[in-house]
């Protein structure tokens, strides 16, 4: 009789129970998901490998984060959303900027192309034709024997049927020359210059949008050497054999002050922890904060957060600076840009 | 819709499958005004089991425990979540020039939360006399939670990524990393722990019970149930979203009233009233924003909050088997339980009237049981041990802001 209940109670009871904990194991859990990705491999170490120097000066600013009240008294600190304004703006500047600068290079290299070949033509006849030889004698500057003249002021006066047609030709040469010429400077006139001023307007707004006591505008010139580089504050930068791997070396030049982190460069005014990613293109380093109004005294520490973009013939430098002011034990962020090329 | 919803749901769960404690739980008994004989103590094991998938929401309708995780989300509800300000103004500055709005939907995130629990209950009961028996329970709770998160971007925020990543391949990570996981990335920037698989066992809240005797005659039988739950579980990490903590740190009192009226010799009619006390105590909580915006990186550590009390009823039918060794009972339950208010001096009172929105609850359930008892055969000396096994179910199958999964019960008890 025992030991039937107890197989009942077994049966009846422990057997279900251990089945439905069986059955109620946790279930493996599974959310759909598809984040945006980054195109990959857009950038490469070999692309960035010697010389950059910028061309022009780099724009170096702090993202205002205070206005002027209605008189110009008193700074007064924005808003999230006067800041959001304010570095829209300024984005929409610089990318003007940017565009136009990007346009008029453009233009300007394919009017030169055009014109280049046409005048190179025509000034490889003019030598050949030895047109320079038909200057007048008589002339102050003619001389010729001289080949390298391109322009005759006073031509000779022919001497027989030949040579008329000889000095018409080289005449006809010049002449199409000057045309080529005048329609050069008003191709870049037309087309160039109003790209031009473009920029250099949409320029000036960023500057005043961003403000004076933003902007870095004794910034005029930042230089790296990466690759077998040997840097001293005394022979310069120079290729080396006996350097094993790739090294870094910044130059930024503040007006009248350089700052490097060249060998043998001591002291305060040098530039200092540099990390270079080369597989990322990934550059940081830091400077210490000038006040330029105050000749060099030093209020603090500005980190450099740049990337390396190359371009089409050109190679940005871009990032977030963040300036650490002790003297008023607050650190802004700010940008960092700059066009250039590798030699 | 918040992700409080959820935390709210396990301490539901994890408190009052016990307790009552905390909020309402699917029954898992039926109440009964059997008492000790005086002298004898009784030493029971339940064993409850369920999982957490779905439950029914403020508009009672049935919901998965995830779905306030699945959500659109526009440009301006990332950015809202990102801490970093300088990232913030930069991304915010760049969708304001390519004309994006920030209302545009910028893809959606999705959650699959799937939990495990296994409550062992150990219970002491002593007969004090013939009319009242006193007992005692400290459970020990497993819990075991799987989570999955993840997001799904528009094929326009794709686009503005790999337009973004032209100009700045390192910002552009950033913004990468961060949407990996949108849900992850805004619990991190409001200083949540993350939300992560867990699997524990804890101690929950210690339940003490009395139980008199009031009235046992041919025609009816009365019992009076006084329990009280005192605070020894773990109580919820204010910086989890989701932690099974088996307590909510507070007392309770509850007092109940039970019916049981033989119909004949096989039916029995069981009815139970009861009603729960919860005091009032002082906690940290975290402050949501508002009510659509419950995840803050706030956090009041002195907030005065009150548990909404709690009332049930119940109406059973139990029916007795030859010689009384099996029985099946079948019942209905009909709780109700207040809404949760806060209090507090350190933020604006919306942001305390936020933390008890959607805290009402509305639970209609059904049990059904079997049961073994020797006692009968005991005493008849046909079994040497008095045991009673009893193997139930129960489930909610309406009601507001309660859970809906089955919870399955096993008692053994045995008497000396």
């Amino acid at each position: 009789m025992m030991n039937w209940n107890l197989k009942i109670l077994f049966l009846l009871f422990l057997l279900p129970w251990g089945v439905i904990n069986c059955s109620l194991d946790v279930k493996k859990a599974v959310a759909p998901t598809n984040p945006p990705q980054v195109e990959k491999n857009i950038f490469s170490a070999s692309q960035v490998r010697g010389h950059y120097q910028t061309d022009g000066s780099p724009k170096m600013f702090k993202w205002p984060v205070d206005k002027w009240n209605e008189d110009k008294t008193q700074l007064l600190p924005m808003t999230f959303a006067e800041k959001v304004q304010a570095r829209q703006t300024i984005t929409a500047y610089s990318e003007e900027v940017e565009l136009y600068t990007q346009e008029f290079t453009a233009l300007e290299k394919e009017i030169n192309l055009k014109y280049e070949n046409k005048l190179k033509e025509l000034e490889n006849r003019f030598l050949t034709n030895q047109c320079y030889s038909f200057c007048d004698p008589d002339s102050l500057f003619c001389d010729p024997e001289d080949s390298s003249v391109l322009i005759v002021d006073d031509w000779k006066l022919p001497e027989n049927e030949e040579e008329t047609l000889a000095i018409a030709s080289c005449q006809e040469n010049q002449s199409q020359r000057e045309n080529i010429s005048e329609d050069f400077e008003y191709e870049i006139n037309e087309k160039v210059e109003p790209l031009r001023i473009k920029a250099g307007q949409a320029a000036l707004a960023l500057l005043q949008t961003v403000g004076d006591r933003n902007y870095f505008t004794e910034l005029t010139s930042f230089e790296f050497f990466f690759g077998p580089y040997e840097c001293s504050s005394n022979k310069g930068c120079l290729l080396s054999n006996e350097v094993e791997s790739d090294k870094i070396y910044i130059r930024l030049q503040f007006g009248d002050l350089v700052l490097t982190n060249f060998d043998g460069d001591s002291g305060d005014l040098r530039v200092y922890d540099v990390g270079f990613d080369p597989a990322q293109g990934f550059l940081v380093f830091k400077t210490p904060a000038i006040d330029f109004e105050n000749s060099q005294s030093i209020y603090g520490e500005i980190t450099y957060d740049l990337e390396l973009l190359p371009g089409l013939g050109v190679l940005r430098a871009d990032g977030d600076i963040r300036v650490k002011e002790n003297e008023v034990d607050k650190e802004f962020i700010g940008r960092f840009s700059s066009a250039g090329i590798l030699d | 819709m918040s992700l409080k919803f959820w935390v709210v749901l396990l301490a539901w769960l994890y408190c009052s499958s016990v307790s009552w404690a905390g909020g309402l739980a699917t029954p898992f008994s039926m109440g009964s005004t059997v008492v000790l004989p005086k002298g004898v103590r009784s030493l029971q094991v339940n064993g409850l089991s369920t999982t957490v998938d779905g439950w029914y929401n403020d508009t009672r309708v049935d919901t998965g425990v995830a779905e306030p995780f699945n959500q659109q989300l526009s440009y301006g509800r990332l950015l809202k979540a990102e801490s970093d300000e300088n990232l913030k103004l930069n991304v915010e500055a760049q969708l304001r020039n390519k004309g994006v709005s920030l209302d545009t939907i910028a893809g959606n995130s999705y959650a699959d939360i799937n939990t495990r629990v296994f409550i062992t209950l150990p219970a002491l009961a002593y007969g004090v006399t013939d009319r009242f028996t006193l007992g005692v329970t400290v459970p020990i709770v497993y819990s075991n939670i799987d989570v999955e998160t993840g997001f799904v971007g528009s094929n326009q925020l794709q686009q503005l990524v790999t337009d973004f990543s032209q100009k700045s391949r390192k910002q552009t990570n950033a913004i990468q990393s961060k949407l990996r996981d949108v849900i992850a990335t805004e619990l991190a920037n409001k200083g949540y722990k993350p939300l992560e698989a867990q699997e524990q066992t804890q101690i929950g809240d210690m339940v003490i019970v009395g139980k008199y005797l009031g009235y046992k005659g041919v025609d009816y039988s009365w019992a009076l149930t006084t329990t009280v739950t005192v605070p020894t579980a773990h109580v919820r990490d204010v910086n989890r979203v989701v932690d099974p903590s088996p307590g909510d740190g507070q007392w309770d009192l509850g007092l109940a009233s039970t019916f049981n009226i033989p119909l004949n010799s096989q039916f029995n009619v069981v009815s139970q009233t009861g009603y729960i006390v919860q005091f009032s105590d002082i906690r940290e909580t975290r402050m949501p924003i508002s009510e659509e915006e419950r995840l803050s990186s706030d956090i009041d550590y002195g907030a005065n909050r009150d548990l909404g009390d709690q009332m049930f009823t119940s109406l059973g039918l139990m029916m007795n088997g030859p010689s009384q060794v099996f029985s099946f009972g079948g019942s209905y339950t009909f709780a109700y339980k207040e809404r949760d208010r806060w209090t507090g001096v350190n933020y604006s009172g919306d942001r305390y009237r936020a933390l008890g929105v959607e805290t009402e609850q509305v639970m209609h359930a059904a049990y059904l049981q079997t049961s073994l008892s020797t006692i009968n055969l005991y005493r008849k000396k046909k079994f040497p041990l008095p045991l009673l096994a009893t193997l139930g179910v129960g489930k909610a199958f309406a009601g507001r802001n309660v859970r809906n999964d089955p919870l399955w019960s096993l008692n053994m008890s045995a008497f000396f």
